[in-house]
């Protein structure tokens, strides 16, 4: 893979923290590549750090060793061009602003004028299904619309790289699916390269090009399976077809190795 | 009814926040009625009276101790027709909005400062720790003869009473910000400005609200205490000559006065509370 | 991390603890010697007038007074309120005509009443001790009532199906789940029945701290009052952690100890 495609580049990065216990190494090795305009999911058994990792990818959280490169410069704190939406929606979205006021909240921050956040606030809110319920707060809306506009957020700002932390991991089976398809669509739609963790398989390998299947502490990357299939995908269709299944295969049989102390 | 809620600091913030995911247990229909509601609390302040009256009737206690209760509100009627009592509440509510102020302008920003930043407060905790329980009593002495008689020795010891709770709770509020609201803000760059007053503060208010109660009712008090005891101006003093005169009635009526308006004050904090814990959803 | 680490992470914490009162203690010496102001004594004086006013003597005479009136009005208000408050919780009609009543005695300063309880109770420790269990028990009793009434609906429905009723519903669940809110309630009670036991010496009383204290200011005695006042706040800040010393078991069984922030 050549350089000038990579997004995201991350070699050797460990993490290790300390604790009244001793040295707590979450992060031992952790190497990939983030192709432009590709899906990576990470996934891995649970306790592996995937959140760990997540923030060290984003700048939130500082490597102990090893470099994280975002369009081809070390990174050093949140780099710009990074969006993110998170798990806990009830307490990452605003409560006391609407649905409109979170996803202008930080276009405001860097600099837009009142007239042009709202304007992009409301087209966002439009692309991710929302029109209508601009003025809502969160506490009037359900879990998922509360993640649609935390998506809506994201994607107002334009970013190049858009990360995901188990999105959808609170929310019911069939909402979990809408929101699967409707960040395929977004995907296709802005080009925007995205990087999701989960512990949902399934979920993995639907969205995904590539899945980055991590092992338990001390973490490494235990594999890399490629998905070999289209962009455009269906709930029904994809899931039923060989190349699917087979991805899914390989990629549980792999966090199930990795789980089990070696 | 949570007009009394305090909490122990340790337990403050669980405290608080277990408050917002637990529910009122489900009511029948008759308890949650409006008119039984006051109906009850009606009864409840009747009954009351009538018991009072009936022990002042039956000489219960010397009639040279208790009053009787048609007498105390009669009393009560009287005072609030007249002039000087209305300058007493001013002079009382004088002293009150001077301390809370300073103690607004001092605290909240102390209590943002100390609950971003774990180091000083963890360098802090230990001294506010041990000025907190010192009665403002103990400081009369010495700030009456720094600032002698009037309102700023008198604030000093409101300031004394109401600024630590005050800066306790905000100071919690401002540290329990969740986690994922912070990584939000970093994540989208939000600027220092926003990233306080628009995450931290916000997010504290609940804590804050309730702070703020409790300072206001300590406040409150120790601004009746200052009157009571060094002579300062308001309902503390007038009520300190009545009990002093052994007027009966008049000071009956007058700790009557001084409750009912320490309860205004109460009640108006309570439900700047009630407003500012609503528009939070319960925690998952 | 060895026994040895942690007792140095202790050491470092205590002395970071220490280092602003220190601070201000020697800050107040710098001031008291270079001023010679007679309002503010050296330490030397203050030291030497707090061992003469509190020694043996001294604390027989006045502090064993007030803390003896301090401790039995403390008690009988703390046991009585609870007592009550367990009922009051239990019976909503008495809970809902009670609310007015509590309401007001709990906006009445305690000291608001010192004038009434002077004239029924005339001077003497039944005065003393009637106003400081006053105070204490308003402030345990609405607690304890609020307390016990919003307890999560879960635990209860929970002892519904287990059939666990009466006495042992009430010692092992509600009273452990409304201990939180019962013992901030008691530890504010602790704090008005100190301000209490004061200010109610300093009318009509002959020994007690808050005597000491007055009559030193009389005399213009400035030591003495310094050392008084020293006292008073020594004896605040000391019922105050005896009280979470004896609060801990409470917490721990509360299963309160180390929640924050998850």
């Amino acid at each position: 893979m050549s350089m000038t495609t990579s997004l995201l580049t991350v070699t050797n990065v460990s993490k290790s923290f300390d604790t009244p216990k001793g040295r707590y190494v979450a992060l031992a090795d952790i190497s990939f590549e983030v192709e432009k305009g590709s899906v990576i999911a990470v996934v891995g058994p649970s306790g592996a750090g995937k959140t760990t990792t997540l923030r060290c990818l984003t700048g939130l959280l500082a490597v102990t060793s090893g470099e994280v490169a975002f369009n081809g410069s070390p990174i050093s704190g949140v780099p710009d061009g990074v969006a993110a939406v998170f798990q806990d929606y009830s307490r990452s979205l605003y409560p006391w602003l609407s649905a409109r006021g979170n996803v202008m909240l930080p276009l405001r921050a860097r600099g837009a004028s009142r007239s042009a956040a709202r304007a992009s606030a409301e087209e966002a809110l439009a692309s991710v299904g929302l029109s209508g319920k601009e003025s809502s707060y969160p506490w009037q809306l359900s879990g998922g619309m509360q993640q649609r506009v935390a998506l809506a957020r994201a994607l107002a700002c334009d970013p190049q790289l858009l990360v995901m932390d188990e999105p959808f991991a609170s929310l019911d089976a069939q909402t979990r699916m809408d929101l699967e398809d409707l960040v395929l669509a977004l995907h296709r739609e802005k080009g925007v390269t995205v990087l999701i963790v989960t512990h949902d398989i399934d979920e993995a390998v639907y969205l995904a090009n590539r899945v980055v299947v991590l092992s338990a502490p001390p973490t490494t990357v235990a594999e890399i399976v490629e998905v070999p299939l289209p962009m455009d995908r269906s709930q029904l269709a994809t899931k039923e077809s060989p190349a699917y299944i087979a991805a899914r295969h390989q990629v549980l049989s792999h966090v199930r190795r990795s789980a089990s102390p070696s | 009814m949570d007009l009394g809620r305090t909490g122990s600091d340790e337990l403050l913030l669980d405290n608080e926040l277990s408050r917002f995911g637990s529910e009122v247990p489900s009511s029948l229909s008759i308890r949650s009625n409006a008119v039984v509601v006051m109906a009850l609390r009606v009864a409840g302040i009747g009954s009351l009276g009538a018991l009072w009256q009936v022990a002042a009737q039956f000489h219960w206690l010397d009639a040279h101790v208790l009053p009787s209760f048609s007498s105390s509100i009669a009393s009560l009627g009287h005072l609030m027709l007249t002039l000087s009592f209305w300058h007493a509440v001013v002079a009382t509510l004088q002293v009150w909005s001077y301390g809370m102020a300073i103690t607004l302008l001092v605290g909240i920003p102390l209590g943002v400062v100390l609950g971003s930043s774990p180091m000083i407060f963890r360098w802090t905790k230990p001294t506010i720790e041990a000025l907190r329980p010192i009665p403002p009593i103990v400081l009369l002495p010495l700030a009456i003869i720094i600032f002698k008689a009037g309102l700023r020795f008198s604030a000093v010891l409101v300031v004394q009473g109401a600024l630590w709770p005050l800066v306790i709770l905000t100071s919690y509020g401002v540290d329990t910000v969740p986690a994922v609201a912070l990584d939000t803000a970093r994540i989208y760059k939000l600027g220092l400005f926003r990233r306080v007053v628009f995450v931290r503060i916000a997010q504290a208010l609940p804590l804050i609200a309730s702070g703020l109660r409790i300072a206001a009712a300590t406040a409150f008090a120790v601004s009746i205490m200052v009157g009571l005891v060094a002579g300062g101006p308001g309902l503390g003093q007038l009520l300190a000559v009545a009990g002093q005169g052994f007027n009966l009635p008049l000071t009956f009526a007058l700790t009557m006065a001084v409750g009912l308006l320490g309860l205004v004050v109460l009640v108006v904090f309570a439900s700047l509370e009630r407003r500012l814990t609503k528009w939070k959803p319960a925690s998952s | 991390m060895e026994a040895g680490q942690l007792v140095i992470v202790r050491l470092r914490r205590l002395a970071a603890s220490l280092v602003v009162p220190v601070l201000l203690i020697l800050s107040y010496q710098q001031y008291a010697t270079a001023r010679h102001n007679l309002y503010f004594p050296s330490l030397a004086r203050i030291d030497h007038a707090f061992a003469v006013t509190w020694g043996w003597h001294g604390l027989v005479k006045d502090a064993f007074p007030s803390l003896q009136n301090l401790f039995i009005g403390y008690f009988w208000g703390l046991a009585v309120a609870l007592a009550a408050g367990v009922v009051i919780a239990q019976v909503w009609w008495l809970k809902t005509a009670c609310e007015p009543i509590l309401a007001f005695f709990l906006a009445l300063p305690a000291v608001a009443l010192l004038p009434i309880f002077l004239i029924v109770f005339g001077i003497g420790a039944p005065m003393h001790q009637f106003l400081i269990a006053q105070a204490v028990f308003f402030q345990v009793l609405v607690n304890t009532v609020d307390g016990m009434a919003s307890i999560d609906a879960a635990l209860i429905e929970s002892a519904d199906v287990f059939s666990i009723r009466g006495w042992r519903r009430l010692m092992l669940i509600r009273l452990p789940a409304a201990a939180p809110q019962i013992l901030g309630g008691a530890r504010a009670a602790l704090s008005i029945a100190v301000l209490v036991t004061i200010v109610s010496e300093l009318v009509g009383s002959v020994h007690g701290i808050g005597v000491v204290v007055l009559n030193a200011q009389d005399n213009f005695d400035f030591p003495v009052m310094w050392a008084g006042m020293v006292f008073a706040a020594i004896v605040g800040i000391g019922l105050n952690f005896l009280f979470t010393l004896l609060e801990r078991p409470f917490i721990r069984r509360s299963g309160l100890l180390a929640t924050k922030n998850g």
